[in-house]
């Protein structure tokens, strides 16, 4: 039995939790080892590495532990009782060949312990009795009698004390020094190794040896110059362990222990910078069985991935720490196993907490096997079987179990919502994640996004992957149906994000990637989702990219250019403009800043529309005295339906598109329509005659006087041109978006108006290119001479 | 040493001696704490005695052989080999009183064994108890500052 006591001179340095992981390690490595808690004045080795039922016996001051037995000797009460009884069995994963027991200082922080350590203390100056060093070492030698260990490691006590000076010299074959790079604790770690190293030993003992540990180094400076003066100040021959504020926080390493890294973490280098170095250093400190302690790490390394998974900030979503509980026995009838990691459905010390997940890393059995067990003893949802192998395999009752069990196509692991969201949390198949995004959860958005990369060859990233239209476009229409405004808003802001936010950042060569989601994902459900929450993104709400324009202006630009065949940028426009009054301005008007700045900010005032959904009514219905519903019955009756300026505007006067929600759903009530519908509808009709007016030519050219009066002025009235071509382009960007619900609006509706907006049907297989002809001509005010504008108007007639 | 213990006379040490080992059996079988102090008066008379009374003579062996067990039975076992090892120096202490001193460390001993079995066993006890005689200081304070 080799004895190793970890001492520091002062606290703070880790020391606990480093006995603990290294007795933890060295067990799944194969050793049989023992863990006495020595610091007595503060004990919190059973923090780390008992129970909770141990820890309950521990606050009701029912647990015994070193100090029961220091003092049992002391005062010649010795009863017959073995070590055994107080030693606890850590439990360890299913298979380990090795074992760690731990002997904890007593019922700390109970009452009870205090009072026995008191008592210790009056025993110990009752010196004929015999002393510390008496007691500490029959403790250490019935130890070896009882367990034969291959390692006893004790946790000292910090500062100078008897205990501590004990602890580390009569009874240790080597003593492991932790120190931080504080000044303070440096030097007296130097004085107390000086002491150590000259303090008496048995006759049977080799010298003492001490290491050094330095700890809490800030992550990057481990090799720094103040570091390495250091190590030379101890010797020259010190490990260094990088600092790490989750630890210092929440005192987790490896796993084995109940608390656990917390989901804002600040430091993920770090942390994982500290995880390899604490297993590096314990299996070059504790040279064994090369292949056992590779299995060992390997398992603690797939269990702590597996926490940092589950805890890690992934937005809102990650599991709280709370809700999880690491090495769980589960007892069924005569057969037991451990879960490596437990996920529960609230805190998990709160009564009556149900497990949700079970996560186990299966060594040597069939996981298949393992997973089954699970799913039938303890009425899991979801079992996840970590292995060697990095593939991680995700199981549900919902699959079958009639023979082996068949795990998910999931490999990630469910997170709260998935146990809400979905029926089968392992289950996130695109259908099932579209319900759910239905069902109002949008945390599945970004993964269906993902998924439409990968099935529509938007990304080279996924060049490898299979090109899916059809699924493309199943995702594009599932998400369509989302018919409540907010989690539609939810929808086009994630998908209008730029990929800096995005779990699938670009990679090299994919720069391209944001905007072909914006265009090809983004921009058709902006038409199709409910306009209150589209209108929202046209104005650049939350949809602002950091490098790019406002996606919901990428759409409104898309139109203009795929459908008309012009340029929409406000941002042009505004340079072309003003460059061009301050040419008319010429040479003297040059000193008047202001007036030059005036005119040009006038003169973009209209160029870029504007979006609004107004509640008030509309010219037409505003001017009737028999009101919004009799008027619109009466439009639908008589066929005489019109959109501008009833259903909805375009204001040229102020760049305003305007929808009247009145109007609109008295309308899709007569006809048996959705609102949001015919809104859609309303909308694309009157951005056309928004862009019709306020799109330049490939060349540049602004026709700013095609634009239709206001339907408030008494100059209006429909013009079978404009809406004509307003309607066509409707209609075809409509089909293009392959929309059938939309479309069925746009007919119905269309079947109910006026000529003027029936007249598209005679032109509605003319391609785009002559009917953006005609649109040219129209503006350049020869459109009434075109062969297109003589067969309308004859077919008018 | 108090000073004043150096003014009293044999008679008068005797006395206190009387006095001081019927309190440290009494407080013995009470199982006071206080015991221990006792038993280390009852060894500042009996060193005190022995150091002036001769070796050879019956009262200065008692003395010694007294403060060698006062001194074991107070639990200071530093302080009882380093009195033994000055009594064993002198070459008129008789036989039967060095007998008596190896003696008292030996049940001494075989009384903290039974307290210590796994200890005894182990062999690391007697290492214990001849690391102690060997140290010149307290042998198992390890730290510079440990009072």
């Amino acid at each position: 039995m080799e004895t190793v006591a970890f001492y520091s001179y002062k606290g703070g340095v880790g020391r606990t939790l480093l006995v603990a992981n290294t007795a933890q390690f060295l067990a799944m490595s194969g050793r049989r080892v023992v863990a006495l808690d020595l610091d007595l004045e503060a004990p919190g080795l059973h923090h780390k590495l008992a129970s909770w039922e141990v820890l309950d016996r521990a606050e009701s001051g029912t647990l015994r532990g070193v100090v029961d037995e220091l003092l049992n000797s002391l005062r010649n009460q010795p009863d017959d009782h073995t070590l055994r009884q107080i030693a606890i069995n850590v439990d360890l994963p299913s298979g380990t060949k090795g074992s760690l027991l731990l002997i904890p200082a007593g019922s700390a922080p109970s009452h009870a312990y205090w009072a026995a350590l008191e008592k210790l203390n009056v025993s110990l100056r009752e010196r004929r009795n015999g002393g510390l060093a008496e007691a500490l070492l029959e403790v250490q030698a019935r130890i070896a009698d009882e367990f034969a260990p291959d390692f006893l490691l004790v946790d000292a006590r910090t500062g100078i004390t008897e205990l501590g000076g004990l602890a580390t010299s009569v009874m240790a074959d080597r003593v492991v020094c932790l120190t931080t790079t504080a000044p303070e604790s440096v030097g007296g770690t130097r004085v107390v190794a000086e002491a150590l190293r000259a303090a008496p030993r048995l006759s049977s003992q080799k010298p003492l040896r001490v290491e050094f540990l330095i700890t809490r180094v800030a992550a990057g400076s481990t090799h720094s110059d103040s570091v390495s003066k250091i190590v030379q100040q101890l010797g020259g021959d010190a490990s260094v362990l990088p600092h790490d504020s989750e630890i210092a926080n929440e005192e987790r390493v490896l796993s084995g222990w109940r608390s656990g890294q917390s989901a804002d973490s600040d430091n993920e280098d770090g942390a994982t910078q500290l995880f390899a170095a604490t297993l590096s250093w314990i299996a070059g400190s504790f040279p064994g069985h090369k292949e056992d302690a590779d299995k060992a790490r390997r398992r603690m390394e797939a269990v702590y991935r597996t926490w940092r998974d589950l805890t890690r900030s992934r937005g809102r979503n990650a599991w709280p720490v709370d809700q999880l509980r690491e090495r769980v026995r589960v007892e069924y009838g005569k057969k037991s196993r451990q879960a490596d990691i437990v996920v529960y459905d609230g805190p998990a010390d709160a009564t009556g907490a149900k497990p949700l997940m079970i996560i186990e890393y299966v060594d040597g059995e069939d996981r298949d096997v393992v997973a089954k067990w699970w799913l039938s003893e303890t009425g899991v949802a979801v079992v996840a079987v970590l292995s060697e192998n990095p593939d991680r395999r995700l199981y549900s009752r919902r699959l079958s179990l009639d023979s082996r069990a068949r795990h998910s196509d999931r490999w990630d692991l469910p997170l709260p919502h998935d146990f809400k969201a979905l029926s089968d949390p392992t289950d996130i198949s695109v259908d099932a994640m579209l319900d759910a995004v239905r069902r109002g959860y949008p945390e599945y958005l970004e993964q269906i996004i993902t998924k439409w990369v990968s099935c529509s060859g938007a990304s080279l990233l996924h060049a490898g992957t299979s090109w899916k239209p059809k699924a493309a476009k199943r995702i594009i229409d599932g998400l369509a149906r989302v018919d409540h405004v907010d989690l539609a808003r939810e929808v086009l802001w994630t998908a209008s994000r730029d990929s800096l936010h995005r779990e699938w950042a670009l990679g090299d060569g994919d720069e391209g990637l944001d905007e072909q989601v914006v265009a090809e994902f983004f921009v058709p459900l902006l038409w199709r989702l409910p306009p209150e929450a589209s209108i929202e993104l046209m104005h650049g709400y939350r949809g602002q990219s950091l490098y790019g324009p406002p996606a919901g202006l990428v759409a409104v630009a898309q139109l203009a250019r795929d459908m008309l065949g012009l340029r929409y940028d406000p941002d042009a426009s505004f340079r072309v403009e003003g460059q061009r009054i301050l040419d008319r301005a010429g040479p003297d008007s040059g000193t008047d800043r202001h007036s030059g700045l005036y005119a040009l900010t006038s003169a973009f005032k209209h160029t870029e529309i504007t979006f609004e959904i107004s509640s008030e009514l509309s010219p037409r219905a505003s001017v009737a005295t028999e009101g919004v519903t009799s008027i619109v019955s009466a439009s639908i009756g008589t066929r005489s339906l019109v959109t501008t300026g009833l259903l909805g505007d375009y204001q040229p006067d102020l760049g305003r598109v305007i929808l009247y929600s009145a109007s609109i759903s008295e309308c899709a009530e007569k006809l048996a329509l959705r609102a949001r519908h015919v809104g859609s509808v309303t909308l694309i009709h009157e951005t056309l005659h928004a862009l019709m007016h306020l799109g330049r030519d490939l060349d540049g050219r602004m026709w700013t006087e095609f634009a239709l009066p206001a339907a408030n002025s008494p100059l209006f009235e429909p013009s079978w041109f404009h809406e004509t071509l307003a309607q066509y382009f409707t209609y075809q960007h409509i089909v293009r978006l392959r929309d059938p619900a939309l479309l069925h609006a746009f007919e119905v509706i269309s079947e109910k108006q006026a000529p003027a907006y029936r007249t598209w049907r005679k032109i509605q297989h003319l391609p785009i290119e002559d009917a953006r002809s005609w649109l040219m001509s129209v503006r350049r005010g020869t459109g009434s001479a075109s062969p297109i504008a003589h067969m309308l108007s004859t077919s008018l007639e | 040493m108090n000073a004043s213990l150096f003014t009293l006379t044999e008679d008068e040490l005797d006395t206190l001696v009387s006095i001081a080992i019927r309190r440290a059996e009494v407080l013995d079988q009470a199982g006071s704490l206080m015991a221990n102090d006792a038993w280390r008066e009852v060894m500042t008379y009996e060193e005190r005695l022995a150091a002036i009374t001769p070796p050879d003579e019956i009262p200065g062996g008692i003395a010694r052989v007294g403060a060698v067990t006062a001194a074991l039975a107070a639990g200071q076992r530093q302080e009882a080999s380093r009195l033994a090892l000055q009594y064993r120096d002198e070459e008129s202490l008789p036989e039967e009183r060095r007998a008596a001193i190896e003696r008292a460390f030996r049940e001494d001993g075989e009384q903290l064994a039974k307290r210590f079995p796994a200890l005894a066993k182990s062999g690391k006890f007697a290492e214990l108890q001849e690391l102690r005689r060997r140290s010149a200081v307290t042998p198992l304070r390890v730290f510079p500052k440990v009072a």
